[in-house]
């Protein structure tokens, strides 16, 4: 008995035999792939559409072509122009990252005479990647900065991959990779059920795609290509990955727009949620900006436990005393009581009024409760809180009696 | 008492001699020593000065020049012979020439790799020099991982993460990969049987990755004695190697004991239980103030057997070891050991690994632990320097265990088992034959496997199948599973099934509670591998474990777990199966005088179909039920021996045929696992009054694993030295008739059932033409 048949017999059950795909030109040129290298067998697929014409209507004058803003917020020093960017999409035989997966759809979009341009490459048969590989230096190489939706966690180590995998040198490995999906997640984290870019376009873009392809069907179309010639659903997933490309650059834009309102604080077209977890990463690019907001925002925003401590640290620290007691004054839990403790001993050297404070928070405490309001502190933050309180008590009475 | 007196009591005292099968004593041993090397950096060596080792043992100074000469090379020397020190020196030496060079340590699990990073990092704090190095496995945090793959000189992991976790993604590893001098192997003789056959083809994906990155390194291994370390290791990595085992290190004078419990029940055979002897003798020891390790198979008996020393020595601390343990919880055992905090430890094998904790006077070992290696490494445990030490092994009721008792000399005077792994097993191929493809495609003339057509063959299946994909003479992947994931290099195909019990739970849905909530609630009794679970636990079985009987309440086949609970009960339950075996195909066979012994492929085919309630003492039949559970199905590896019946029945009448082929397969199936490394439960045997095969009267051996791991194999080759010693076995125990110690437990009293047995198996091993 030879090998395969005692593997056959171990291994009963699932697989089948796989047929010689067809690769005529024909079948690629039907869905709009042509050759483009003759004898390495590159197709691409090429096109091309005005800027403006690719943005929903509903948003008017989003082409903005001064990006500073998202780039500024973004946590880069540098702007860079919009024609220097490359919008990547890969689709993919697996979702892992992991040397055998293959990105067997390569999409790149870039805005070159107010158009954006869309190249995609297929790879038809596995012994032209490196080729395809080569072919593709030239884009990342002229390219300032990638942008991609999940791109720094998947599309970006995957690309490296395929570079290392196939020798292929001059891949720029330190090129500059925007990632939509961590400004999404500050702006719209828990507005929306999640953060995919299926979500973001029809929440934020309002764009929604009836014939779509869900994401883990794709390696199958390609399995059924390579095993069985089937090119049935080829359209749908090269249409898929043509408009998310598409979908990257109307975000990008979008992105942009909503930094560019928050600098001119313009904020009547935004929803209130993502205000607020605007707000909170407002706290740790830009101060000022942060306060302005949560002027803007009122009272309510305080709800947020953690808002209102961060504008009380915000207010403290550009020194608007007056608004801070004020503040604190208007909700006398635990937290406001000892920020009040402390900025009448250390700032007034009021230790009267501060021990006044410290006797309220221990009257709090005893009833293991954060605020009038009914908040319970959990167990073990009584017992810190308590110490603390204590420790500044016995320090305002050494401080009274000396001062007697 | 120190522990000189104590051996000299031991010695006097009749109640504990009368026992003892065999006591020796092996004279001390003053070692020989080398200075280092010169090649050696005198930074390194100042510091190795500091601590104390002004000098090297002969093997140590050994293994660093014949790395110094580029060869692999595989180290076997006792415990605590400073083997660390072999692969240390070296690679810190290259290290400290070459801060591009990477080193790889491979520890078979993540507490010896946790053990060998402090060594390093003393090490290399005290020399001040800047080697990086850290362990890599499931606990290490994800912010950590890329500093250790850009940076990490040293990368210390586990077989389980090297497969699953670095070799997928060996591009992010690029550092490591093409700079890769050294990979070092401890414990090698963990890896055998199936783990050892993934381990192979892990080396195979490992060589190829480095072959891409253009490195070449070289390999350091170690073993504990095995018979065939130089051999294993060559079949591990597929490389040839220098062997390294004239040991060099000093030790003081051993005693080495087998204790066999009194009997206590005459006519019934019964002894006294090990584990109670176990704790007399460790008390003993223990009150005298003098430290002591207690070797136990299972993890029950752990406890058991520290419950009892708690007991009797009150105010002494003595600790469990086992996994189940939390992490710390086990350092800081460790640590009381070495520094004497702690004078009593109860252990599973855990311990027997390399794990630092000092050395101990005494060291008991609770049963046979299935392995001569393995009783050298627990014995090893005892002997501190310059001072005698005592060990003990105490012999269970079981078969192996009284063979073990009633050959005394076996156990200290024979090789340790050769060390069988099987890295062309087809299922384990297959596996990593994936793995591999995922890493990087197949080229058309690659060989992975030992033959290049083998290979071949496979990957064409492969892509028949449409798993690989064939494209410009590559063989690609072609799946959206991640291959590794699918995997587990610790068992092979089945998992075992879990015994629980389940009694006084609040819980009214027991079925919904997964096991390792049972297993921390310490309700987990014991687990059954899966061929063996439809005899053995199917509902409403009585299963006896550990002495005590609990009653199968349910078996949920599904979620492999059988509810059951205490009872006492006057019966006990036992299976009938129908069993099916059909030779797929044989493969080679030698004729004996009385019938043919083959090697080969089989089918077998399992259905427990009932169950008999047999009362105690009397054996009378109290009733039956069904069992209705699924057949299950199994290809593997097997050794069958054919019998021509006309001589059997020149020695036996007709009707007695099935019992003295029972017999026969009772004693080869407890006696061949002593000679091939393996475990009790990886091989199983079947006898047929006519064979599906041959027509003829037969026995079959076969591994218990799909595919084999090679030990029918093994027994194939040695069949004559295994009957040899099972006539002993029989010769030497005390029974009349015979009884489970011997040719098994038989309804018919027959006085020349043993002699017939004997007769039998004395053929194997005449007419040899093999």
């Amino acid at each position: 008995m030879g090998i395969r048949d005692r593997l056959g017999i171990y291994d009963r059950g699932s697989g089948d035999r796989s047929n010689v795909p067809e690769r005529s030109d024909d079948v690629l040129r039907e869905i709009g792939f042509e050759k483009i290298e003759v004898e390495s067998g590159i197709y691409r697929s090429r096109t091309s559409h005005p800027v403006k014409g690719l943005l929903s209507s509903d948003i008017p004058d989003l082409v903005d072509y001064d990006i500073s803003y998202f780039f500024k917020h973004n946590g880069m020093d540098e702007t860079i122009p919009v024609e220097e960017l490359l919008f990547l999409d890969l689709e993919t035989t697996s979702l892992s990252v992991g040397t055998g997966n293959y990105p067997f759809l390569t999409g790149l979009g870039f805005v070159k005479d107010e158009s954006f341009v869309i190249d995609q490459f297929f790879m038809h048969d596995f012994g032209v990647e490196a080729a395809i590989l080569r072919h593709l230096l030239p884009y990342f190489q002229k390219a300032r900065g990638i942008v991609t939706y999940n791109g720094k966690t998947f599309d970006m180590p995957l690309i490296k991959n395929r570079y290392r995998m196939n020798r292929v040198q001059q891949f720029p490995l330190d090129i500059t990779a925007v990632d939509l999906l961590y400004p999404c997640r500050r702006i719209f984290k828990s507005l929306y059920e999640n953060c995919t870019l299926k979500t973001m376009e029809e929440r934020v873009l309002g764009i929604s795609r009836s014939d779509d392809i869900p994401g883990w069907l794709i390696p199958e179309v390609f399995f059924s290509y390579q095993r069985h010639g089937e090119t049935e659903r080829l359209p749908i997933v090269i249409e898929h990955n043509r408009r998310d490309i598409e979908s990257l650059l109307v975000l990008f834009f979008v992105l942009n727009r909503i930094y560019t309102s928050i600098e001119k604080r313009d904020y009547e077209s935004f929803h209130s949620s993502s205000l607020i977890n605007i707000a909170n990463y407002l706290y740790k690019v830009d101060v000022d900006s942060f306060l302005d907001l949560i002027s803007y925002l009122g009272n309510e925003v305080f709800q947020e436990r953690s808002l209102f401590k961060k504008y009380s640290t915000a207010l403290k620290r550009t020194e608007r005393f007056d608004e801070a007691l004020t503040l604190w004054e208007s909700e006398r839990s635990i937290f406001s009581l000892e920020e009040l403790a402390k900025h009448y001993e250390h700032r007034e050297r009021e230790f009267e009024r501060s021990l006044a404070y410290c006797e309220s928070a221990a009257a709090l405490l005893r009833k293991g409760l954060f605020s009038l309001r009914g908040e319970r502190l959990e167990n073990g933050a009584v017992e810190v809180y308590s110490i603390r309180f204590q420790k500044r008590i016995e320090r305002l009475h050494r401080k009274l009696q000396r001062k007697h | 008492m120190n522990i000189e007196q104590l051996i000299d009591y031991l010695q006097s005292y009749e109640e504990f001699t009368s026992n003892v099968r065999l006591w020796i004593k092996h004279d001390g041993y003053a070692g020989e020593f080398a200075p280092y090397p010169d090649d050696i950096d005198s930074r390194l060596v100042d510091r190795y000065r500091d601590r104390g080792i002004d000098r090297l043992y002969s093997h140590q100074r050994d293994a660093c020049d014949a790395v110094a000469r580029k060869e692999d090379i595989v180290v076997v020397t006792p415990t605590a012979s400073g083997k660390t020190l072999c692969y240390n020196l070296p690679v810190l030496n290259a290290m400290m020439r070459d801060p591009e060079a990477r080193a790889l340590y491979l520890f078979p699990t993540k507490a010896l790799s946790q053990d060998q990073l402090n060594e390093l990092h003393e090490i290399i704090t005290e020399v001040g020099v800047d080697i990086k190095t850290f362990t890599f496995d499931g606990d290490t945090p994800t912010s950590a991982r890329k500093a250790i793959r850009s940076a990490g000189n040293i990368v210390i992991t586990n077989p389980d993460m090297l497969h699953s976790g670095i070799l997928p993604h060996h591009t992010i590893w690029i550092k490591l990969f093409e700079n890769l001098q050294y990979v070092v192997i401890d414990e090698i003789h963990s890896y055998r049987g199936v783990f050892g056959s993934h381990f192979a083809n892990l080396m195979r994906r490992l060589l190829r990755i480095c072959s891409f990155y253009g490195s070449n390194p070289q390999f350091i291994c170690c073993s504990a004695t095995i018979h065939n370390p130089g051999e294993h290791a060559e079949s591990l990595v597929g490389k040839r190697f220098r062997l390294i085992d004239k040991n060099g290190a000093p030790r003081g004078e051993k005693h080495y004991v087998i204790y066999n419990p009194p009997v206590v029940n005459e006519e019934l055979g019964i002894r006294a239980s090990a584990v109670k002897e176990a704790a007399r003798i460790g008390s003993l020891i223990l009150l005298n103030g003098i430290s002591t390790i207690v070797f136990a198979r299972s993890r029950l008996r752990v406890e058991i057997v520290s419950t009892y020393l708690k007991d009797r020595c009150r105010g002494i601390r003595i600790a469990g070891y086992r996994g189940g343990y939390l992490p710390n919880e086990r350092r800081a055992i460790e640590r009381g050991l070495r520094d004497g905090d702690i004078l009593g430890v109860v252990s599973t094998n855990a311990l027997e690994l390399g794990i630092d904790i000092g050395m101990l006077d005494t060291a008991i070992t609770v049963g046979y632990p299935g392995s001569i290696s393995s009783i050298h490494q627990q014995f090893g445990r005892a002997g501190r320097r310059g001072r005698p030490s005592l060990a003990i092994m105490i012999a269970t009721s079981s078969p192996l265990d009284q063979y073990i008792a009633n050959n005394p000399d076996f156990i200290i005077k024979s090789n340790p088992e050769m060390a069988t792994i099987n890295p062309d097993n087809l299922l384990i191929l297959m596996d990593h034959i994936k793995c591999a493809a995922f890493e990087i495609p197949f080229s058309e003339d690659e060989r992975f496997s030992r033959h290049l057509g083998t290979t071949r063959e496979m990957l064409e299946y492969l892509e028949e199948k449409g798993v690989l994909k064939k494209a410009d003479s590559r063989f690609h992947w072609m799946s959206d599973i991640y291959p590794a994931n699918e995997i587990s290099l610790r068992t092979a195909a089945h998992e075992n099934f879990v015994i629980i019990n389940s009694e006084g739970s609040e819980t009214a849905d027991i079925s919904s509670i997964s096991v390792s909530s049972w297993r921390r609630q310490s309700r987990v009794i014991g687990e059954i591998d899966y061929f063996s679970a439809p005899e053995l636990i199917h509902d409403d079985a009585v299963y006896i474990h550990q002495g005590i009987q609990y009653y199968v309440d349910r078996l949920d086949w599904e979620r492999r777990m059988a509810f059951c609970h205490e009872v006492k009960s006057d019966y006990y339950t036992d299976a009938e199966t129908k069993t099916d075996i059909h030779v797929l195909e044989k493969f080679g066979e030698r004729d004996f005088t009385i019938g043919t012994i083959s090697k080969g492929e089989v089918n077998v085919r399992n259905k427990a179909v009932m169950f008999k309630k047999i009362k105690f003492d009397s054996h009378e039949n109290l009733g039956w039920g069904k069992i209705d559970l699924p057949e299950i199905e199994m290809h593997t590896a097997s050794v069958w021996i054919d019998f021509e019946e006309s001589n059997l029945l020149a020695m036996i009448e007709k009707p007695q045929l099935g019992g003295m082929l029972y017999s026969v397969a009772y004693i080869l199936r407890n006696i061949s696992p002593i000679f091939t490394l393996s475990d009790y439960s990886d091989i199983h045997v079947l006898h047929q009054s006519r064979s599906h095969y041959s027509g003829k009267p037969a026995i079959f051996i076969y591994d218990s694993v799909p595919g084999g791991v090679g030990i029918s194999e093994r027994i194939f080759d040695i069949l004559d030295i295994i009957s040899e010693e099972s006539i002993k076995a029989i010769v030497k125990c005390e029974c009349q008739y015979g009884c489970p110690g011997c040719i098994g437990p038989l309804p018919s009293r027959d006085e020349r059932q043993k002699e017939i047995v004997i007769a039998i198996l004395r053929e194997f091993g005449n007419g040899y033409q093999g």
